[in-house]
Order: structure tokens, then sequence, then C-alpha cells
């Protein structure tokens, strides 16, 4: 019996090394692997490279490798860039993997040292992304932003870039003035309103928080009042996305702005003492608060989603809701009021007078340094910050880029929607939010701790602005402490 | 001559079960022991993400943080818990009454209940999440505020109300298991022979006697092996609910320690190591409840 044992036990041993050397040889034939469906992936700009390639080792020399976030603006901007790149470089093939799930896709191949050349990969949609900027593992693109651009002789790259941008914590992570990531598109966000409505019914938009809340008044008249199914609603000032409170960013970071200044977004951004604990912070803390609890929110907005709160506001139940231009695309097909007509106000501001902000969303480009292509990742790159880029943007994805003079570029490429909404910049202050980076590992991400984790409790009375202030004043003193930790 | 054949034969097949078993062993190993093994040892580094490098061994930290410096950690232990101690045991009672109902009526449209009772078992959860979120709808006018307004109650906002959320999410995972539980209840109820039933029919016991004497402590059993499947599928059941649903809230009202570890292995927050502290942590708690429960029952069906 025994004996049987043992050599159950030998068999067992014996195979089990014979599958580790199998799975040894499968993970070298998997990188192999990788090549080939990647090719199949994007076989329409593939065959043009490899038609204009004579030489086989030359065609592997000049492959860029390029993993895309798929968001709302979709694949058939970038299968134009790969395109028009591949076209102006001949010999050069660009084999592209895109997904709404990238980070699962490029995740494993960067964990076995199989980096892309490229990365139009936004932080906030991939947790590898975060890891990548505290771990410094991304090209310092500095030198790249003072070289010169391409159609416009004498203009350095960074002049093309909206002002600030590159000095934000969003490009330019560490502080030191030196950019690792590349601006991508630019986007107004804040209250999304009906603009044919507040026609219609002779309303300004509100410019304080004082108008703001003396507007619900108004909404008590019978006139104002929104038909739905033949039902005669009143209409709610106010509604967010509910469960997915981060949708709030959009307003409390403008309204921080315009009553502190960029001063007390940069504290805010840094972890600074004090930096929630501001009479200016206070008084916007107050003011999301008194939102939930004095009854300026539409009935339910906390229990619902983005679909349901969106959906709501645009049948007339709320007249503003936090968002930005992909919104348009976002409910294409949802049912709304008559004439609806999207648009986006700046964030209103405590006192008269006081400086009105637009929070911007950004998405963001990145070159790995270990990256085996970096000198044509730089090219494409170069390639990127160009008009007939823009342009294309527009048409494909109806967006603006983060580029000076995009908008009027791209003017007749855009749909009057996006357009509309766009207007926005011309009443506000442009402005971008991105936290500085913490010590990798560092459990804590404070978007999901001011908005996902606090702030509907906030809005319906279950913690106060004290407490709020002070949990916020804890996790940036923790995050200090992290800080001086690793660097010690 | 024959004694040396028989030892043959035995022989043989134990060599070809081994040889069997062995691929399947070797699958275990490689894509769950292994990748498990993995996950214990990141547990113990500040991992930010599967692809980072640069990883220092922080040893215990990580589990020292999940209970001196992590208030949500301690919310979602608490939430899981609650869902734990609640779901498994009405499902499997409510799975148990339904099979017993079904087995011993003599209702004529039983296949017809059967087949609702097990209905939404075969609906993808994240499907009855968005019908239930529908349900749940805030105003008045969601179906479940208009019931509950007949009895001149007034709108709750459900998953939106720090209370209420949590418990919203009970009754759905317990609508969505039972008729899973009772199929496999009924399948052990159709193993208990018909003459005790009989012979309790002719000594006059009840349905409840019948019930609480004969079938429940005669499946006692199959019923700590179905507590056992329940406890795990209510784990993973309450993360999707609970990401669709609520997506953890209000707040962190209904956030769970799946979610946790999901928001901290994949969300923005990328802290991989701290995340499988969170999962050895789940693992271990889930493994004494099912150990505990197995304890419990068998010990009951031998008194």
């Amino acid at each position: 019996m025994k004996k049987r044992v043992w050599t159950m036990l030998a068999i067992g041993l014996i195979s089990l090394m014979t599958l580790g050397l199998l799975s040894a040889c499968g993970a070298g034939g998997n990188g192999d692997d990788d090549a080939t469906t990647e090719t199949v992936e994007t076989t329409d700009t593939e065959d043009v490279g490899t038609d204009d390639t004579q030489d086989e080792t030359a065609g592997d020399d000049t492959v860029l490798h390029i993993a895309v976030f798929e968001g709302g603006y979709g694949r058939g901007f970038w299968y134009d860039l790969i395109d028009r790149f591949e076209a102006a470089h001949p010999g050069v093939t660009v084999e592209m993997q895109i997904s709404p799930d990238i980070e699962t896709i490029i995740a494993p191949q960067i964990a076995v040292g199989e980096f892309p050349d490229f990365m139009a990969i936004p932080e906030q949609h991939a947790g590898f992304m975060t890891a990548m900027i505290q771990n410094r593992e991304l090209l310092d693109l500095t030198d790249f932003f003072d070289s010169e651009a391409l159609g416009h002789p004498g203009t350095s790259i960074r002049d093309m870039i909206i002002p600030g941008m590159l000095d934000s914590t969003a490009y330019a992570p560490y502080g030191d003035g030196r950019v690792y990531l590349a601006p991508f598109n630019a986007s107004p966000m804040g209250p999304v309103y009906n603009i044919t409505l507040f026609e219609e019914m002779g309303w300004s938009v509100p410019t304080t928080w004082d108008e703001f809340f003396a507007m619900d008044a108004l909404l008590d008249d019978a006139d104002t009042f929104v038909d739905i199914g033949g039902n005669e609603e009143r209409r709610a000032i106010f509604t967010y996305q509910g469960i997915h409170a981060g949708y709030l960013e959009s307003i409390l970071w403008p309204a921080i702005a315009g009553a502190g200044g960029m001063e007390a977004i940069h504290a805010i951004e840094n972890y600074e003492e004090g930096a929630w604990d501001n009479p200016a912070v206070r008084e916007i803390i107050e003011i999301f608060a008194r939102m939930g609890t004095e009854g300026y929110l539409m009935d339910g907005t906390v229990a619902l989603d983005h679909t349901q709160s969106q959906a709501d506001m645009m049948l007339g139940r709320a007249l503003f809701i936090p968002n930005g231009v992909w919104f348009v695309n976002e409910m294409a097909d949802a049912p709304r009021e008559d004439g609806f007509e999207f648009a986006i106000a700046p964030v209103p501001t405590v006192a008269a007078g006081q400086p009105r902000y637009v929070l911007s969303s950004f998405e963001q480009l990145s070159i790995p340094a270990e990256a085996a292509n970096t000198e044509l990742a730089l090219e494409f790159l170069r390639f990127f910050y160009t008009d007939e880029t823009i342009i294309s943007f527009a048409e494909h994805a109806d967006g603006s880029l983060a580029i000076v003079g995009s908008r009027e570029v791209a003017e007749d490429y855009l749909s009057p929607s996006v357009l509309n909404m766009l207007r926005a910049y011309d009443e506000g202050t442009f402005m971008l939010m991105s936290f500085a980076p913490i010590p990798a590992g560092l459990p804590l991400h404070m978007p999901q701790e001011i908005f996902d984790a606090r702030m509907t409790p906030l809005m319906t009375g279950q913690m106060t602005v004290d407490q709020y202030i002070q949990e916020m004043e804890d996790l940036n003193a923790e995050i200090r402490e992290a800080i001086e930790a690793e660097g010690n | 001559m024959r004694l040396k054949r028989k030892s043959k034969v035995n022989a043989m097949p134990k060599g070809f079960v081994a040889l069997c078993v062995l691929p399947a062993l070797a699958l275990v190993l490689v894509f769950l022991i292994y990748p498990t093994a993995t996950a214990v040892v990141m547990s113990f580094t500040n991992a930010a993400s599967l692809a980072a490098g640069g990883v220092d061994f922080i040893f215990l930290d990580n589990y020292i943080r999940m209970f001196t410096n992590d208030p949500h950690f301690i919310v979602a232990l608490r939430n899981t818990l609650q869902i734990l101690a609640v779901v498994p045991a009405v499902t499997i009672f409510m799975a148990l009454v339904f099979a017993f109902g079904l087995t011993q009526s003599k209702l004529k449209e039983k296949s017809v209940y059967r087949v609702l009772f097990f209905l939404p078992s075969i609906l993808s959860l994240v499907v009855v999440a968005v019908v239930f979120s529908a349900l749940f709808h805030p105003r008045s006018t969601g179906p479940i505020n208009m019931l509950i307004g007949w009895f001149g109650i007034d709108a709750i906002p459900w998953l939106g109300d720090p209370t209420f959320a949590i418990w919203a999410l009970t009754i759905v995972m317990v609508w969505q298991a039972v008729g899973y539980y009772m199929v496999l209840l009924i399948a052990a109820i159709d193993g208990i022979s018909k003459e005790i039933y009989e012979a309790a029919d002719i000594d006059g016991a009840s349905a409840i006697a019948k019930f609480f004497r004969i079938t429940a402590p005669l499946l006692m059993d199959q019923i700590g092996i179905t507590y056992v499947l329940a406890l795990s599928g209510t784990m993973s059941i309450s993360f999707i609910l609970g990401r669709v649903m609520t997506n953890f809230g209000p707040g962190t009202a209904t956030l769970v320690l799946p979610g946790h570890m999901y928001n901290m292995a994949f969300g923005p927050a990328a802290s991989f190591g701290y995340a499988m502290a969170i999962m050895v942590f789940t693992l271990g708690m889930a493994l004494v409840f099912a150990f505990v429960s197995r304890k419990l029952t068998v010990r009951k069906e031998r008194l």
C-alpha cells in the first residue's frame, strides 16, 4: 500500500515537471502568437504596410505597437490616424490593440515585459497607469514638447497645447515641471442644461449660488411644470448621477476654484495641510450639503444610476445635471423634452464677480520608458498634434483636441450640440484637476473617498460638513506621511 | 494463482486511475493552487498593479491596515457578515419549504411552479440587477413604492437609503437563489422513502409536523451541503448586485468585501497587494464558515 502511494507521488512529481516545461514552452510561443493576433486585428491597415515593405526584416524594425482605450469616441478616429501615419511613413506598420477593457489586455503583457510603444489610455480608466506613474515608468516628454510642431514652422508643440495644461499634475505628475503624459482631448464638463427651456422661460443661467438657489422658487409656478405622460410635475433644480457620485467633480472643483482660486485646487491636488479646512472650501461643501438636505435635489436622485438620472433630466424633471460633451452621444436615443438642446454652464460662484471656472475632461497619451520603439512612438505623437488630426477627431468622434484653436479649425465638422457645449469656455476659465501621485500600493484614491464614499452621505445629512472636512484632512495627513516615508 | 491474479487486477486500475487523475491535478495546481499561492505572497507586498515593477515586501502591513486604518474595510466586513448571516439561511429555509410544498402537495400546476421558481437562476445576474433597480425605483411611481403606497406608506428611495439599500439587495439575493436550491432539495426529498410519509399520514401528522420531523432531519446532510454552496454563491452575487444596483453605495452602505477588493485591485486606487490581502482574508473567512457549517450539520445528523 505504502509503496503505491510513493509510486503515485513520483508519477505526480514527474508529470508536474513535464507540465512545467510544457508551460514554459507555451509562454515562449505565446509571445509569437500575440503578434499574429494583433496583425489579424488590424488587417486593413496592416496590408498597406506589408505591400510597401519588400524586405521582411525592415518591416520588423518599423512596427509600432499602440494600445488604445476605446471610450465614447470610438475607433474610427484611430483607424484614420493610423492610415494617415502609415501613408506618410512608407515601410512603417502600426499594430493597434483597442478595447474598452484595454487594461486587462495590456497589464498582463506589461507584467511579462512586453510594453506597447504608445498608449492612449487615460489614468482614470486603468489602475496600471496609476501604477506606471507612481513607479516612474513613462518616457520624459519635456524635450519633445519643446521641439517644432509639424506644419507649424517656428512653433513648438508646447505652444500648440492649451495654456496651463502641461503644468497640470495630469501631465507633469511629479511637480518638477517635467512632462510625462501628453494631452489628448479637452472638453468642458459642468452643469448641463436645456438651453431651449431657458430661452422659452426667459431664465438666465445663474452666475452665483444665491441665484441658483433662488431659481428654485420660480419652479413652484405651475406654468413651469413639465408634462410627463399626462402628469404635470414640478421640476427640480438639480440632480446628479446618484450612485455614481463622481460626476459631481465637474461642479465641486470649479466651485472651489471660484471661491478660493486655483491655489485652493493645487492645495487639494497636493494633499496640503489645511487644504480642506479652508474657509473657501468649507463654503462650497456647505453648499453641497444644502443642495441635498434643503430639498433642491430631484426626488430619488441618490438611488438612481447615471442613465436613469440623465434620462429624467432630459425629460425635464431637473434643470441641471453635471456631465460632459459625451452626454450627447451617450443618450442619443433617449426621449427628451420638445426642442431639448444641450448646453454647459460655467459653475456659479459664491460672490458676484468671482471668476467662473469650467472643469475640463482630459485623457492622456503616453510612451512607456521601456518601449522597444520610443523614437517611432515620438514620431507618432508629433504626427498626432497636427491640424489634420484635429479635423479627423471632429469628423470621426465629434470631439475637440487639447490644441489651441481646435474648435475653430474643426467648426464645420462638429455637431451643433457639441459646439454649443464647447461655448462654456467662452464664459468660464478652463481648468484641470488631477491629484499628485501617491506612493505605490497605498490603498487610497482621493476621488473615491471624496465622491463615492462620502458625497451622498453629506448631501443626505448622514454626515456633517465638519465631519466631511475632518475626514478629508485626516486622509491628506495619512498621504503626506506616506510620501515622507517613501522619500526617506 | 487466484490470489495473484486478484492483486494484478487491483494494481492495474490504481495506476490507471492515478494517470487519469494527474492531468486534472496538474491543472488544479497550475490554475488554482499556484495563482492562489501567488496572491497570498502578493498580499505581503505593496504591489500597485499586476503589471507593476519594483514591489517591496511590507509583510503584515496590509493586514494591519485592514483592521486599524481602513474604515471601508470594516464597513465591508460588517455588510458581508450581515449578508452571510441572513441570505444563505433564509434562502435554504425557503428553498426547503418550496421543495417540500411542491413534492408533498397535490397541486396540479406543480411543474409550472417548479419552472417559475427556477427561472431566476437561469437569468443573467446583471439582468436581475437591472430589473430590480427598476422595481425599486425611488419615485412614488416605482412598482414597489406603489405597492407600499396602497398601505399608505410614503415612497422610499430604496437603493439610495443607507438603511434599506442593503436589505433591498438581500431580498434580490434570496429571490435569485431560492429556485436553484429548491431544485437540489426536491431531488433530495424524492430520495426519501414514500413509506415514511405514508406512515406519518396514517399517524395523522400535519404537514408542518412532517416538514419539521421528517423532511428537515432526514435532509440535514443535503441542507449542510446546499448551505455551504449558498455561502459561496452569496459572496459572488453580492458583488455583482452591489456593483450594478448601488455601486456599493449610497456612500459605502452596501460595500461588500469582494467589492472593496475589486475597487482596490482594478480601480484607480491601484493597490493590488492590499486587494490580495482582502482576498486572502475573505477566502479564510469563507473557509472557516464552510467548515463550521459542515461540522454543525453533520453532528446534528448523527444526534
